[in-house]
């Protein structure tokens, strides 16, 4: 009998049911490098597979400085202000306060201090 | 940086009177974003499972998870023409982006710019 292999899913399916061991979408994601510029020309196979793993992080470690600024503010549920915060709280999330100042038409509430948010124990 | 389609609807076809927009120009809205059920996904991965997440939280994480590829993709692109070099490959992202876990939190790097 054939046996299954190592990506057909079965054994390593990734993020609801896919096939692979990625849980984005490579050629999504290359689409978005190749508009991301007139300068982006070629890209190679591995890039996608980088930022594939990079996106990963980059939305668990956003999710999780958002979601201490939901607790902070006594919610259970994440709501977009939260992440605005996160991210005006966060140095390294930079280059998104632009997108998280014009997604919201009023000022943002609840930012926090910087210490408060990088000083948590994540244990 | 990144620039939402002017026409997120237009679907390549006809309409060529502009001899600025190329059909490769024409894209669908959704191909700037990656999937949001995968996205969601990753989300509810970092929650307790008794938590909720806003729907207006998973398109916002949608459009920043696309501006840190673009941002990202334009840091290297900057550094693979200072080296004469046109494609964007492995050892490229490597140089200018480091990306590790250390005690739980996500710490990014970028050298050389």
């Amino acid at each position: 009998m054939r046996q299954a292999g190592a990506y057909s899913g079965l054994l390593c399916g990734g993020v609801s049911g896919r096939t692979g061991p990625h849980s984005l979408p490579l050629a999504r994601i290359k689409k978005i490098m190749k508009n991301s510029g007139e300068g982006v020309k070629m890209i190679s196979g591995e890039a996608p597979i980088i930022f594939s793993k990079a996106c990963d992080l980059f939305i668990e470690e956003l999710t999780r400085r958002s979601w201490i600024m939901a607790i902070q503010g006594k919610r259970r549920t994440l709501h977009k202000e939260d992440l605005a915060s996160a991210v005006i709280a966060t140095d390294i999330f930079d280059f998104l306060i632009t997108l998280v100042s014009n997604s919201d038409s009023h000022a943002v509430g609840g930012a926090t201090n910087v210490m408060e948010v990088e000083t948590i124990d994540y244990s | 940086m990144f620039n939402a389609p002017a026409s997120p609807c237009g679907s390549g076809r006809g309409n060529h009177e502009s001899s600025e927009h190329s059909p490769r120009s024409y894209f669908r809205e959704q191909d700037c974003f990656l999937p949001i059920a995968n996205i969601s996904c990753i989300m509810k991965k970092m929650l307790p499972s008794n938590r909720k997440i806003a729907k207006d939280a998973k398109e916002t994480l949608q459009e920043c998870v696309s501006e840190f590829i673009s941002f990202v993709t334009c840091e290297v692109s900057d550094k693979c023409q200072g080296e004469k070099r046109k494609t964007i490959n492995d050892d490229c992202n490597r140089t200018v982006t480091v990306l590790k876990k250390e005690e739980g939190a996500f710490i990014m790097l970028f050298f050389h710019l």
